[in-house]
């Protein structure tokens, strides 16, 4: 063995292409044994990915301060940053974590059905009835509405990462308006024509299919009975971080990219205006927080949303993906109830384990919490993109000070979690002029489609935290990302030799 | 079985801001037109001359007093630093591109992906190069290089987008546009030069009016001809000409052709008519004998109808529903 994988450290923490002893992983052989076959040409191929991103003009936006206001003037378009050294998960391995990514949603749609409806689980005390009616993203304006198959979160981005000793473990559920999806699909793209050699030799499940399963998921939903219901996605507009996303999915299911200002409802009814009169809308993919959907409902300063729209929905004459509400069980101290949700409304073992989670609206625990902040990542309950996270080990007194006062004033808004050593994959580091091959620490974001055919990626997108020692993996923050490969390491591969 | 196109949905917004990439990028490339050929036509005046730069601000509708944009000394370096690379003045090429940058990636959905490709380009070559776009030396470079990504834009437009209602609507602002720019040149520049008439400007009075062929690139088709030279035949064939795809009378045949296509075009196009009516009004030998400036606004003023109505017509939400329907 030679070239940039001698002095690759398999012990930083679990690494997801080889074992402490530096052998492949189920399912990683091949791709290890060519890479390490090829030394250096990994460099020219990251290279040749990074061309083929800009050229294909993948971005994302960064907001900065002046971003904030109305205007939005301060957003940046940034190339979308890949590592081309793939994440390979054996297909035997990624069977099991999908029935348990179907199990979950499965409990998380009966338990928001059932908070909006008869709310059993609160009245068995299963979870207590007040952290739900306190929380933020509890909608009492979505009490006793009727949604299809029961099901509110139709679109979901789960969070994953394995622990020290290998387990996947959920880190939380994004329910309302995950986002990532456009990228996992784009980060295939470039890897296919930087990798074409190992697409053609290996089986790698396609990812594509998520496009078809959400469009037919969101067509699944039109409350009219027709051939070709109008769906639409509801973007915040171009000045959004997502944009890109949503101008890329939308234009992939063949719906409307839309802002709140193109529609209107009448008698209940949503209208798109077109240069050909007013259209009807059955579907939209909102990808518009909650409290900005309707300022009728909501925040009445949103100009964001359109007046009535609840109504709508309410009356069932357009659906709405994912429901209004349904970010009540993202609630990372409802979170730590999903297991037993699991139990409470299935009668099944959980197949997919959470992180441990402690409710710092328990004194005992938050008392326990509170003895040592440095050995705990602090989360608020209700923020998303990683906004107002603490890792304890990497904060300064200060902060640490500052997290205590914030949980002692508002506990139940705070749940604490150890400090989990995210797993490792190799990733190219270093300047142009002197690559090498480094673990850098990672998660994995698959996205659930639910319904009457639930759906879950082949992987998903893989992100990872590209300075060394990081567990930040948000692309705001610097962090990178990775194209996930579901390999079966039981099928005959083609020729290897290279 | 006989093929019927569909015909997708188009929202109102996207239609507007595919109507606007028009304008905007038909603004750039025709302000870089006339920057160039003003430029050179400076170059051949006597330095006594009071023609300036002037007129320039005038076309493009600045004010050129001591309270305008460019203050009450009019150097070379301000006008030209205004009108390209100036992201304050909503004409400049640079303003006029990143407008239609912003509306073009709002019909990002309907537009083909190259073409934005090029966008970004001539958005990242103009917003880096401003430097030479003053100076004089480099100048003509930095216009031409403008010139032709806009074309290449239009042209990837053209020949691969589909020609549907969006593809209409960016035509047509286009069209109209460049109707607008050139009557405006014809009534400051033609204003001014007949100004020099008697005076020592008099023997550069034939390369002035060459010049303004020129600015909208029309010099070479008005030499093909076969027209006497003089001012009355310029004028006519800057308004009238039916083949040169700059005169008024080619932009307004073209703008109706493509509002025709749009679903609900009768108000448009009774506009549209009524400005080609008043084009074909036009006396050469009237108008340059003192008539012209009330006649260019006039016509400004027709085409601004044409904008006003495509703009009630499509884009303005509508204030009833008509439901019911569905």
């Amino acid at each position: 063995m030679s070239g940039p994988w001698v002095d690759y450290d398999t012990e930083v923490s679990y690494d997801e292409m080889l074992a402490a002893d530096g052998t492949p992983r189920a399912g990683c052989h091949d791709v290890a044994a060519r890479l390490r076959a090829r030394g250096d040409e990994v460099f020219e191929r990251q290279r040749a990915g990074e061309a083929a991103i800009r050229s294909m003009g993948v971005t994302f936006s960064l907001s900065g301060p002046a971003a904030a206001g109305a205007g939005g003037g301060g957003t940046i378009d940034r190339s979308w940053p890949v590592d081309l050294i793939p994440r390979i998960i054996s297909h035997q391995e990624w069977h099991e974590v999908s029935d348990g990514l179907i199990q979950r949603l499965r409990a998380l749609n009966r338990f928001i059905d059932d908070c909006y409806g008869d709310r059993e689980v609160l009245g068995d005390g299963v979870v207590p009835a007040h952290l739900i009616d306190e929380s933020p993203n509890y909608r009492s304006e979505c009490r006793g509405v009727t949604v299809r198959d029961g099901v509110w979160a139709h679109i979901c981005g789960t969070d994953l990462v394995r622990d020290g000793a290998g387990t996947f473990r959920v880190l939380e559920d994004n329910l309302r308006i995950p986002s990532g999806v456009s990228y996992m699909l784009e980060n295939r793209q470039v890897s296919k024509r930087v990798f074409a050699d190992l697409f053609r030799d290996l089986d790698i499940i396609p990812v594509e299919g998520y496009v078809d399963r959400l469009g037919g998921t969101l067509r699944g939903l039109s409350p009219r009975n027709i051939d070709d219901p109008i769906v639409v996605v509801l973007t915040p507009g171009i000045f959004n971080s997502a944009y890109y996303e949503h101008a890329y999915l939308a234009a992939r299911i063949g719906a409307q990219l839309v802002e709140g200002s193109d529609l209107v409802v009448e008698d209940k009814v949503v209208y798109m205006r077109t240069v050909g009169g007013p259209v009807r809308v059955d579907v939209i993919y909102r990808r518009v927080d909650d409290e900005f959907l309707d300022p009728t409902v909501f925040r009445p300063d949103s100009v964001l949303g359109v007046p009535g729209l609840i109504g709508a929905w309410r009356a069932g004459n357009v659906a709405l993906a994912n429901a209004p509400g349904a970010g009540v069980a993202d609630d990372k101290v409802v979170y730590s109830y999903v297991p037993d949700l699991i139990e409470y409304y299935l009668g099944e073992r959980p197949i997919l384990p959470n992180v441990e989670t402690w409710r710092m609206h328990d004194p005992e625990q938050r008392a326990h919490v509170l003895t040592d902040l440095s050995k705990w990542v602090c989360k608020p309950a209700n923020e998303a993109g990683g906004k107002g996270v603490t890792i304890g080990s990497q904060a300064t007194e200060e902060e640490l000070a500052d997290v205590r006062r914030q949980i002692e004033a508002d506990p139940r808004n705070w749940i604490a979690q150890p400090i989990l050593e995210l797993s490792t994959a190799p990733t190219v580091v270093g300047s142009d002029l002197s690559p090498a091959i480094a673990p850098r620490h990672v998660d994995l974001r698959p996205f659930i489609l639910s319904g009457r055919y639930p759906y879950v990626t082949a992987g998903g997108l893989t992100r990872v935290a590209l300075r060394e020692g990081s567990l930040v993996v948000n692309s705001s923050q610097g962090g990178g990302s990775k194209d996930t490969w579901i390999v079966d390491p039981t099928t005959p591969i083609a020729d290897l030799r290279t | 079985m006989t093929y019927r196109t569909p015909s997708p949905l188009l929202l109102s917004r996207v239609a507007e801001s595919a109507y606007w990439a028009g304008r905007y990028l038909e603004r750039a490339e025709g302000t870089a037109r006339l920057i160039r050929s003003h430029s050179d036509l400076i170059i051949d005046l006597p330095r006594s001359a009071t023609i300036g730069w002037r007129p320039l601000l005038a076309v493009l509708g600045l004010e050129t007093d001591a309270d305008g944009p460019v203050g009450s000394t009019v150097t070379e370096e301000r006008v030209v630093g205004c009108l390209t690379v100036d992201r304050e003045m909503p004409s400049s090429i640079v303003a006029s591109i990143e407008a239609a940058h912003h509306n073009l990636r709002v019909t990002r959905s309907v537009m083909p992906v190259d073409a934005a490709e090029v966008l970004t380009e001539l958005w990242d070559y103009v917003s880096t190069s401003t430097e030479q776009a003053v100076d004089r030396r480099t100048r003509a470079g930095w216009l031409t290089a403008v010139i032709r990504r806009c074309q290449t834009l239009t042209g990837i437009l053209a020949d691969t987008m589909s020609h549907d209602d969006a593809f209409c609507f960016f035509t047509v602002g286009r069209q109209l546009e460049r109707a607008d720019l050139t009557t405006r040149v014809l009534d400051v520049q033609a204003n001014v030069l007949m100004d020099g008439s008697g005076s020592s400007l008099e023997p550069y009075l034939d390369i002035s009016w060459f010049a303004t062929l020129r600015s909208v690139s029309a010099l070479q088709a008005f030499r093909r001809s076969g027209l006497p030279p003089g001012p009355e035949s310029q004028v006519a064939f800057l308004l009238n000409d039916a083949k040169c795809p700059r005169s008024v009378e080619a932009c307004l045949v073209e703008t109706g052709r493509w509002l025709l296509e749009i679903p609900g075009h009768p108000e448009a196009m009774a506009r549209c008519a009524a400005a080609q009516t008043r084009l074909r009004e036009a006396r050469p030998t009237e108008l340059v004998a003192g008539d012209l400036h009330r006649f260019s606004d006039d016509l400004q003023a027709a085409i601004d109808e044409i904008h006003e109505a495509v703009t009630t017509t499509w884009f303005q939400p509508a204030p009833a529903l008509v439901t019911g329907g569905g």
